[in-house]
């Protein structure tokens, strides 16, 4: 971490000293012969907008420095309870409200690919972590792509299981959650690989009593083979970035190898999913933290949320409750169509990793990058599982696709994730210098 | 700590399946099973 993380800033926080106690701990319990977690001794990390006993859950603002957690939310007790070590706490955007990594408590996060290109947002400093191998399995959390995105920009496997898959609850947030929380923020493990997806996601994905969304649901039957994956291979008619394009027909080729049926299909009103969800955070998530953002937030988010807003102006919450019935009638649409294609290979974003800041510019690059991330927040409004997958490297930069499923069908997306990763390996990053 | 797991990630690259490269690039899965044998 001393080596390789200070170019890049991923880590913000360093736990070393309570990671040696932690080791230290864990050895003891092997020499007692006790029973040992999946993760025992395993690095990890945690994003700084999660609550973990004894740190601040600042959240990339100044004036939240000194709100030190008490108690660890579900999902870091439950990494803990796996027998990992938090060796440190990863950056996020202010108010993790953009699709880029930085702010004025921590400084920017880079990208170990290229420089002049965003790590992504607002997990980065996992993505980062990770890519670079300071921590094998990195905590995220995904409202509006921040797991998929950072994965995708960094070049690392992240999943966003499944809204009520990975329980999560800050003791230390005294409001009420908004109701766009509640139903498309989940937490998840950015790895680099699907089996460490696999183990960081069945560590997490244990049910709490203190968030009551969350269950273990049953097993299901195997799927019928051969699995039909529904490729999206334009949207609104519009073609994809070469490199996007070029990323799908990658994976559409490697899973033809391994026995899948890819045939060009859309999910239904796959636009009108991603233009719900405005509709539902902006006068819901958005308004409440609005005056925070005003009073707290930093030059960068300040400048982005205010272009969301004029991209996406809707302040009326009637408009929510609208949003919500649109949310179930989509979700059941798609339901159905995911019987006859249970995986949907899709872009993670239509465009490879934007230049820094460029999300907090001007108001025709916001309304292009808000374009560019629908497949994200269409999955993210209906609540289904998605792994984002590095395919191949354009131009200095990875290219991943997204293989979403349907409710707690995750180990659909980790058989196709691994079967693309065995075709087509990841590449690694340029070693990091100082 | 970064010598213990330095070390653990060292007996990681043995292991069947780990990535190879610098020592900082073991896998999870990898690590867990080198710790579990030592």
């Amino acid at each position: 971490m001393a080596d390789v993380n200070p170019p890049l800033n991923a880590i913000v926080l360093s736990l070393a000293d309570e990671a040696l106690a932690t080791a230290d701990a864990l050895d003891a319990k092997q020499r007692a012969g006790e029973e040992l977690g999946p993760l025992h001794g395993v690095p990890a990390t945690i994003k700084i907008n999660i609550d973990q006993r004894g740190c601040p859950t600042d959240n990339g603002i100044v004036a939240n420095k000194g709100l030190i957690a008490e108690q660890d939310n579900p999902v870091v007790a439950n990494l803990r309870q796996a027998g990992a070590i938090l060796i440190g706490r990863t950056n996020a955007p202010g108010y993790s409200l953009r699709w880029h990594t930085g702010n004025a408590l921590h400084g920017e996060t880079r990208n170990p690919w290229r420089a002049d290109r965003t790590c992504g947002g607002s997990s980065g400093g996992a993505a980062v972590a990770t890519a670079i191998g300071m921590a094998p399995i990195s905590h995220g959390n995904d409202i509006a792509g921040s797991i998929r995105y950072t994965a995708y920009c960094c070049g690392v496997f992240g999943l966003k299981p499944s809204l009520g898959r990975v329980p999560s609850y800050n003791p230390s947030f005294q409001g009420l959650s908004p109701i766009s929380s509640q139903l498309m923020s989940v937490q998840g493990p950015l790895t680099r690989s699907v089996r460490d997806l696999r183990l960081g996601f069945a560590a997490m994905a244990k049910p709490d009593v203190l968030d009551p969304r969350t269950v273990a649901p049953a097993p299901f039957p195997p799927a019928r083979q051969p699995i039909r994956v529904a490729l999206v291979d334009s949207l609104d008619g519009t073609a994809f970035h070469p490199a996007v394009s070029a990323a799908l027909r990658a994976a559409a080729r490697a899973l033809e190898d391994a026995g899948y049926h890819v045939e060009p299909a859309s999910p239904p009103e796959l636009i009108t999913a991603a233009e719900t969800w405005p509709r539902l955070a902006m006068p819901d998530l958005l308004a409440q933290l609005e005056p925070y953002i005003e009073t707290n937030g930093d030059d960068g988010v300040r400048r982005a949320a205010g272009l969301w807003r004029r991209v996406w102006p809707q302040r009326d919450p009637a408009e929510v409750l609208v949003a919500l019935g649109e949310r179930l009638r989509l979700l059941r649409q798609w339901q159905i169509f995911l019987i006859r294609h249970p995986l949907i290979l899709m872009p993670v974003s239509t465009e490879p990793a934007f230049e820094v800041d460029a999300d907090a510019h001007d108001e025709a690059t916001t309304a292009a990058i808000i374009r560019s991330q629908r497949p994200m927040t269409a999955v993210s409004l209906l609540g289904l599982p998605a792994i984002s997958a590095p395919t191949l490297v354009s131009d200095g930069l990875p290219i991943g696709v997204q293989l979403v499923a349907a409710p707690f069908r995750e180990n659909l997306c980790f058989d196709a994730a691994g079967a693309i990763e065995a075709r087509l390996p990841p590449a690694l990053p340029p070693e990091p210098r100082r | 700590m970064t010598e213990r797991i330095a070390d653990d990630a060292r007996r990681a690259q043995d292991a069947p399946g780990s990535l190879d490269g610098p020592l900082w690039r073991a896998d999870a899965t990898a690590l867990a099973a080198a710790i579990r044998a030592r």
